[in-house]
């Protein structure tokens, strides 16, 4: 393969990853005057992982999905120490709904793709490295992360979801929750709901 | 492929790809604190620039990918689009140009600038993309491009590259903090085919003083009262008179100055039908608007 040609397809690829997980983050926002706005990342059959500071201490949000339904979400589960929340959707707005698998936390060094929302740009994407990890346990890229793109996705170059966007712990320096705290979420919400 | 060949296969296609692109980009010396970037636009020595990294129209110099610099003249520039054509007596590499349109979300993208003696680049995707928009000042620009490429000193003016080593976009950071825009290859030509033949992008006006009014009943709703009518001015000379209120222009509904302004700022010199409420009776004069 040619160097151009090897190129043109990456970009390619990352493009055709980059709609993949677009198609599955929702906008949610929650009610009121001082409601929060954010990102919210589908895992199938109507979960929806988001950041606990983007619904805030709402028992409903609203959830906006990729294709432009809009619909009521209930706060199914809560974990603010890892700043993780659950939102179940109604079954009317998951039809057509993708998902995105959980993966593992990614390597220092491997690639990832950041999709968010950040300052009320729908759908943004930006590209980066794992450049570490934080005391908290989170991994940080080097993904242009901006406030909006909290409860996004950061997917790796299999377009699994590696972790939801939380924190920007320093200008170009962005904080994802890592998926063994999704799963113990999810775990602790299918306990509850089983 | 062993995926350490791929990794170094991917790494000298970037560098390759910054090398193919950079006989293209020149350095911008026109401003007091820091050179800024351009991008060859003719063989024979046309420049394109941001307009904002201008900040004289004397005394320019374009430092050439050669290391050699040559001065420059200010063929025109356009603030509302933040572009600017200079002139130059070198022989110049243009790139090969591509339409926004083949970029997607996700696609790789490098920005290739010179505000030094040598090229830098950097490496992002297209963040954001959607339809034309108007920037604050009123320009027309055919397609929002976003970046993540991180705005380094003398960024504008930069070329943003696909993966094809095709210029998509001229880059600035002048419409917002931080965002790191692609100006599309379209929007260049158009500005720049105008600034070669005007040395400026002629605005379209009619000559009137208009404040925005509410109208009763059914039809448009809302409309541009007219409060003055400037003398020899192409509303005059169309027969518009105080007290009219326009509510559309070549068939665009007319509801604000901001409206008003958007359908004429490229209407210089062309016929529009304005349709007025005169009266209490909807009627269209047409008018040849004005250039300024």
């Amino acid at each position: 393969m040619s160097a151009a040609s090897l190129l043109t397809r990456l970009s390619d690829a990352q493009a055709e990853a980059v709609r993949r997980v677009r198609d599955a983050v929702v906008e949610v926002s929650r009610p009121g005057r001082r409601g929060g706005r954010g990102a919210g990342t589908h895992l199938g059959g109507g979960r929806v992982v988001t950041c606990a500071h983007v619904v805030g201490s709402a028992r409903e949000v609203r959830v906006r999905t990729a294709s432009g339904a809009v619909g009521t979400a209930c706060v199914e589960a809560v974990a603010r120490g890892d700043d993780l929340a659950l939102l179940a959707l109604p079954p009317e707005a998951v039809v057509h709904l993708p998902a995105l698998r959980l993966g593992e936390a990614p390597a220092l060094g491997a690639q990832v793709l950041a999709v968010g929302h950040p300052g009320g740009s729908v759908g943004a994407a930006s590209a980066g490295v794992v450049v570490g990890h934080d005391e908290a346990g989170r991994t940080l890229t080097d993904a242009h992360l901006r406030p909006g793109h909290s409860g996004g996705a950061l997917v790796d170059a299999t377009g699994r979801l590696v972790g939801v966007l939380a924190t920007l712990s320093a200008p170009d320096l962005g904080g994802a929750v890592r998926p063994e705290a999704v799963r113990a979420l999810l775990t602790a919400a299918g306990a509850v709901h089983g | 492929m062993h995926a350490d060949s791929a990794l170094v296969a991917v790494s000298d296609a970037l560098a390759a790809t910054v090398e193919a692109v950079a006989p293209s980009v020149v350095r911008v010396e026109a401003r007091r604190r820091g050179n800024a970037s351009g991008v060859a636009w003719s063989a024979d020595g046309l420049v394109i620039a941001s307009d904002h990294t201008v900040q004289r129209d004397d005394d320019l110099r374009v430092g050439l990918p050669s290391g050699e610099v040559v001065p420059a003249e200010l063929v025109g520039r356009d603030p509302s689009t933040d572009l600017a054509l200079l002139r130059t007596e070198a022989d110049l590499t243009p790139p090969t140009w591509a339409e926004v349109e083949t970029v997607a979300v996700g696609h790789l993208v490098l920005s290739v600038g010179r505000h030094d003696a040598h090229a830098q680049t950097a490496l992002g995707v297209v963040a954001q993309r959607d339809g034309a928009w108007r920037t604050g000042t009123g320009g027309r620009v055919g397609a929002f491009v976003q970046t993540d490429i991180v705005v380094y000193p003398g960024f504008s003016g930069s070329a943003i590259v696909d993966a094809r080593a095709r210029v998509i976009g001229l880059g600035t950071s002048h419409f917002g903090r931080r965002a790191a825009l692609a100006l599309p290859a379209a929007t260049l030509q158009r500005v720049a085919d105008m600034l070669a033949e005007h040395g400026r992008v002629p605005r379209g006006y009619l000559g009137v003083t208009t404040q925005p009014v509410r109208l009763r009943g059914d039809g448009p709703g809302a409309g541009l009262l007219v409060l003055d009518v400037s003398e020899a001015s192409p509303a005059e000379a169309a027969g518009v008179i105080v007290g009219d209120v326009i509510v559309g222009v070549g068939g665009e509904t007319v509801h604000g100055t901001h409206d008003l302004m958007a359908v004429l700022v490229e209407a210089a010199g062309e016929t529009r039908t304005l349709e007025i409420v005169r009266g209490g009776a909807r009627q269209t004069v047409d008018v040849e608007v004005g250039a300024r």
